[in-house]
């Protein structure tokens, strides 16, 4: 059975001279997440798509990428054409869904992902490719 | 001419439960910006709505950015307020802000002409964003 947890992300964005009077901002919010469907870990990536979730995700989550390449620039976008039975639907040929982000090297987002449920296609996951042989560290949790 | 500035993110996790292990985690990044090309503002949008808040090429909406860009977008509408949707330049949801959340991303510009960032409302009901956009030059570690 599921077991909610609360998450508390917080982000400061700080520039004592960018725009005209400076920028201080931050922002917090404390969201509820199901332990079953979070995952937290490194992957390799290359040039090629790969997909990170491992299709737990059924309407929202929180997608953290951190990219911790030496040199690649690493993309992450949606992922389309999923079948969700079919653990090689990437590599039958997936097309390149919206990009939520580009990360060069030691850059991270946090990016609400919701699902393209009820849409067609119905399926869709995060993936991650790299401009060559790259690593990333990744968080992922649905929310409640 | 643009004069090069720095900044700084930092974005923090916390919880004691979720995973097997606790999550504390902590992350902090500095990137070199170009200082006359920042904007913030806020809004209020429909899913009849589509505003360009950065853009690359010709549109002329938004941030004029010639390069990638640091977005912040958060929903600081109610919760019976519309939630917020972040789309790319074919007007696909990257993503997905609920009532009192953010997400914060580096946006690229594709290598076509036009490359935009978008802000729409996911309903008919009303939403409220703000938003600050933050052009980059060059990285910087």
């Amino acid at each position: 059975m599921a077991k909610s947890s609360k998450v508390t992300m917080s982000l400061t964005m700080r520039s004592s001279d960018i725009v005209p009077t400076g920028l201080e901002r931050s922002v917090s919010m404390t969201v509820t997440a199901t332990d079953d469907t979070s995952e937290f870990g490194k992957m390799v990536t290359t040039t090629s798509n790969q997909r990170i979730d491992k299709n737990t995700i059924a309407d929202r989550a929180y997608v953290y990428v951190k990219n911790i390449s030496s040199t690649s620039t690493v993309v992450v976008y949606l992922g389309l054409d999923l079948n969700s039975n079919s653990a090689n639907a990437y590599t039958a040929g997936i097309h390149n869904g919206p990009r939520f982000a580009e990360l060069a090297v030691g850059e991270f987002a946090l990016i609400p992902f919701k699902d393209l449920d009820g849409t067609s296609p119905t399926d869709s996951g995060i993936h991650v490719k790299s401009s060559d042989a790259g690593e990333i560290e990744y968080l992922i949790f649905e929310l409640d | 001419m643009a004069v090069t500035k720095k900044f700084t993110a930092s974005l923090n996790f916390n919880s004691s439960n979720i995973f097997p292990n606790a999550v504390n985690l902590s992350e902090n990044m500095t990137v070199t910006v170009d200082g006359d090309s920042a904007t913030s503002g806020s809004l209020k949008v429909t899913n009849s709505d589509t505003v360009p808040i950065c853009t690359t090429g010709t549109e002329g909406q938004g941030l004029d950015a010639d390069s990638r860009a640091f977005i912040l977008v958060k929903n600081v509408g109610s919760n019976s307020d519309g939630d917020i949707e972040i789309q790319d330049e074919s007007d696909a949801r990257i993503a997905y802000v609920k009532s009192g959340e953010w997400a914060f991303l580096p946006f690229m510009h594709s290598s076509s002409a036009v490359s935009s960032c978008n802000i729409s409302g996911a309903s008919a009901t009303a939403g409220y964003c703000e938003y600050v956009v933050i052009e980059t030059t060059t990285t910087d570690y």
